[in-house]
């Protein structure tokens, strides 16, 4: 399955062209708790402010199946 | 087949001392080097050097268990390995190309002999080392004291440089993997770059619009190396002629 790691910053969005391929939804969630937790990382890391973000995960037809916010990754 | 100096598109070979150049040129093999073309793998024997002429290849640390970061960057400004400048025919990098393009190659036992006959044939080469560690150490630098969206901008303008075009056809994927970074924080870092409009961003297409800006947003990170390269190599070519 090809999932999309879409971004909700505000009222900005930042799409995901090119998506990649996990095995199932669960391996998708996992990677997009990894992705934010490196982006909340390289935030800290330069001493910027951290941002309300939330991946929004879509399929191939477009459909939202799983929304991450980046704060509840840290737990 | 022979080849002339002032056509061809390296400019390793194109600083040569002519005379040297005369002594080369009989063993200029020249080659296609498609994307993906291993030049050279870790700790394997090798038999030739390459002269790129277009194109882009890195060369890649490799970790014993398979973790991987770009070190340097290479096209037709260089060559590589450098190490055959020393006789040597192991490397412990992985060096390959990554955008299709041409050039030349040359037997490094050739090399070896030609340099033992000729002490100035390796001046430009060993000038050549010296600005691809200093191009490293800047990786370095960059990795260690710069913002995502910084070092993305560094890389673009390296890509940039080489290409002789404003349209980069580089996925994301393939940036974050050369970064050392997850796909969506290269995503969310052109997205920046954008907004800047710096660059405009398609899929699988990155479009210079602002080299200048690009070269101030990257803040130093970009710009050293590429002037010790005009200061050793450009201008004592344009010194000899």
């Amino acid at each position: 399955m090809r999932y999309f790691f879409n971004i909700r910053d505000g009222e900005t969005f930042i799409a995901d062209p090119e998506g990649s391929d996990l095995g199932s939804l669960e391996a998708a969630i996992d990677e997009a708790k990894a992705n934010a937790r490196e982006m909340i990382a390289e935030r800290l890391r330069t001493g910027a402010a951290l941002r309300d973000q939330v991946f929004e995960l879509t399929n191939e037809s477009g459909d939202i199946v799983a929304r991450i916010d980046f704060k509840d990754v840290l737990h | 087949m022979t080849f002339r100096q002032d056509e061809v598109g390296n400019r390793m070979l194109a600083a040569l001392m002519p005379a040297d150049f005369t002594l080369l040129q009989p063993y200029l093999e020249k080659v296609k080097l498609p994307a993906h073309f291993e030049i050279a793998r870790p700790r394997s024997r090798l038999e030739y050097l390459y002269f790129p002429e277009s194109g882009i290849g890195a060369v890649m640390t490799v970790s014993p268990n398979d973790r991987s970061a770009e070190a340097g960057m290479f096209g037709s400004e260089g060559f590589v390995p450098t190490s055959t400048i020393i006789g040597d025919d192991i490397v412990p990098y992985l060096i390959e190309m990554h955008v299709a393009g041409l050039g030349y190659r040359v037997p490094i036992k050739v090399m070896r002999e030609l340099t033992a006959r000729s002490s100035s044939l390796q001046i430009p080469f060993i000038k050549y080392m010296h600005v691809f560690a200093t191009q490293v150490a800047y990786t370095a630098l960059a990795n260690a004291r710069y913002r995502i969206e910084q070092r993305l901008a560094r890389w673009i303008l390296m890509c940039h440089d080489r290409l002789r075009s404003d349209e980069l056809d580089i996925t994301h994927e393939y940036i974050a993997f050369m970064l050392g970074t997850r796909r969506p924080s290269v995503t969310t870092a052109l997205h920046v770059l954008e907004g800047e409009r710096l660059i405009r961003s398609n899929r699988g297409l990155i479009i210079v619009l602002d080299r200048k800006g690009l070269e101030e947003f990257a803040a130093g990170s970009y710009g050293i190396p590429e002037q010790e390269f005009e200061r050793l190599i450009g201008r004592a070519h344009r010194e000899t002629e």
